[in-house]
């Protein structure tokens, strides 16, 4: 999954607001852009679309802190 | 010059300095502050107050996310004879510069991390007579700034304030029905009271290491900071971003040997159901207290069985009266959906249950809990109409104020005499343990110009909580440049991150009661919690 298709997600389906600006290294959490029920859902997404189990312990702030590492993070599984 | 001591929240930090100067104070990202760092910190923070102008009792800002300056900057408050006020450091700047006008906040401690926000409140504030004084932070345009070098030159001596233990300690800002947060007082005396409580019912020793999981905007940190300080134990702080992931969150406590851990029951159902617990050893957490919202007995239950070494404890109590009412949680067996109970009132505090028309109840049916305790609130700050409202005067012997509480929690005793949790009497809801008037939504929603009406109502998250969701109307129905988006960023410009509605729709009309009411209830679309 390119990381445009990782930002358009989270812009429109977790923020429901196509214009917010996400900088491919902004920090998700510190900029309120994520919260744990949205990271929940993410990472629901994710899942169902690549076809890919994630396991409870990988969903860790460094994984999934900026659009970067969440990129980084999904290579490492492919 | 005299000090009043021994009542005062802060004494238990000056005295641990003393006793054991090299003992954690703060832990936060792999570093620790020791107590003597503590103090002197603080003590450098109170002389840079004191000299630029603070009086006994004003109004100091805490304007910082978790980090090692946190607990000097509420110490500093403190020591300087100043109350400290926590400011969400999510808050948008509009409520930013809502609460330092109305509270009067003419010293703000905060960091350069915060700068983003503090350029925007300068473009509002700036040049202005209430423009507060920034601390920690390099020059900011158009505010006065003492930075942390010039804080940090200052001696570290006790700086002699008189204060008693009625004196302001801290005023903590809350959701308010009229569409702005108000602010709830609480003095020394109570601070120390509820602090005294935990230190109690917890045993805590100096060995314990507390989490501080809560932001400090939200009254379980008075608990994290005060009670540990009783104990002269550590308090572990908790990074934003880590409470967001259940699995960092339960890495940090194997790691950091977490042994108390006192939140809302979502972050408990999360560490359960996402926590990786199988993966870690958690035989250091001993105790885990929870509030803020029911608890679901299912997931409770479940929790109890992962981790069979921790007790459990369930603490009522509104940020007004808090911990006046506590219930250790004994096994619950399978299948048994009772409500997890409220249990009975702690030592300094009294109840009273009362019916519609304010007289007690005694044979055991529901009223609304109306609460005194030595950890009661002095009331609302510049809110004499509330005050009026929500405090009932009933003179009587013993040693407790002679006013109770309102809660606008309806409850029910059972023959046991514990107390069972019904609903609330208002509009007031708990989302993931945040206290929200829903009024306060509809009000930001209906600010907008485009807005006709707008009702706020909530649904059942599935983990024990509830979701915010909205619908409006609009002025000119065919006003097609008005979309949800549009309005979710009014509402995100205007409410905190965690009461802005989750879905937003534009509706035609509204369902109506038959006095013409905008019918809350049929929006509501309820579905139980599994």
């Amino acid at each position: 999954m390119s990381l445009e298709e990782i930002r358009q997600y989270i812009q429109l389906e977790l923020l429901l607001d196509e214009t917010a600006v996400i900088e491919d290294d902004e920090d998700l959490l510190l900029s309120e852009t994520l919260d744990s029920l949205s990271v929940t859902r993410l990472v629901q997404h994710l899942e169902s679309t690549l076809r890919v189990s994630i396991p409870p312990e990988d969903v860790t702030l460094e994984n999934f802190q900026s659009l970067n590492a969440i990129h980084a993070y999904l290579g490492s599984r492919e | 010059m005299l000090m009043h001591t021994g009542f005062l929240i802060h004494s238990a930090v000056e005295a641990w300095a003393r006793e054991t100067p090299d003992a954690p104070a703060m832990v936060f990202g792999g570093e620790t502050q020791t107590y003597a760092e503590l103090l002197a910190a603080s003590q450098r923070l109170a002389a840079a107050l004191l000299e630029n102008g603070l009086q006994r009792s004003d109004r100091v800002g805490v304007f910082l996310r978790k980090g090692l300056d946190l607990g000097p900057a509420i110490y500093g408050a403190l020591l300087a004879g100043g109350a400290f006020v926590p400011l969400d450091p999510a808050v948008p700047v509009e409520r930013l510069e809502f609460m330092l006008r109305d509270g009067g906040i003419r010293h703000v401690v905060t960091s350069g991390a915060m700068r983003p926000t503090l350029a925007r409140l300068a473009e509002r504030m700036g040049d202005t007579t209430e423009a507060p004084i920034l601390y920690g932070v390099d020059s900011v345009d158009g505010m006065v700034t003492v930075s942390s070098a010039e804080i940090a030159a200052r001696d570290a001596r006790d700086p002699g304030v008189w204060i008693t233990d009625q004196d302001l300690a801290y005023l903590m800002y809350t959701s308010g029905s009229t569409g702005e947060p108000k602010a709830m007082m609480h003095s020394h005396r109570g601070s120390l009271s509820y602090a005294r409580w935990g230190l109690q019912h917890v045993r805590l020793t100096p060995e314990d290491r507390v989490a501080s999981h809560a932001p400090l905007h939200f009254d379980l940190s008075i608990f994290d900071f005060f009670s540990t300080a009783q104990a002269g134990g550590a308090v572990v702080l908790v990074p934003e971003a880590v409470t967001k992931f259940p699995a960092s969150w339960t890495e940090l406590v194997e790691k950091e040997r977490i042994s108390v851990v006192f939140t809302v029951p979502f972050t408990l159902i999360e560490m359960l159901e996402r926590g990786a617990l199988d993966q870690r050893d958690l035989s250091g957490l001993r105790w885990v207290l929870f509030g803020g919202e029911p608890f679901p007995p299912k997931h409770l239950r479940a929790l109890m069985e992962r981790l069979p070494h921790v007790r459990f404890t369930n603490v009522y109590g509104p940020a007004e009266a808090p911990s006046c009412t506590c219930h250790d949680v004994e096994p619950i067996a399978e299948g048994d959906d009772t409500p997890i109970s409220i249990g009975t009132v702690s030592v300094g505090s009294d109840d009273l249950i009362l019916d519609e028309s304010d007289e007690p109840i005694t044979d055991g049916a529901p009223g609304e809990l109306c609460i005194r305790s030595t950890t009661l609130t002095l009331g609302y700050w510049n809110r004499p109409d509330l005050n009026e409202r929500v405090f009932h005067r009933r003179p009587s012997f013993g040693p407790f104020p002679d006013v109770y509480f309102r809660t606008g929690d309806l409850v029910q005793r059972g023959e046991d005499g514990r107390l069972s949790f019904l609903g609330r009497k208002d509009r007031m809801i708990k989302t993931r343990g945040h206290r929200v008037e829903l009024d306060e939504v509809e009000s930001a929603l209906a600010s907008h110009p485009a807005v006709q009406e707008a009702a706020a109502y909530t649904e059942a998250d599935g983990v024990g909580s509830r979701s915010i969701l909205a619908a409006v109307t609009l002025a000119n129905p065919d006003d097609a440049a008005i979309t949800p988006a549009t309005l979710r960023h009014h509402a995100r410009a205007k409410l905190p991150p965690y009461a802005v509605p989750r879905e937003i729709a534009i509706v035609a009309e509204f369902p109506r009661t038959t006095s013409g009411k905008i019918d809350r209830r049929a929006l509501e679309t309820d579905v139980p919690t599994p």
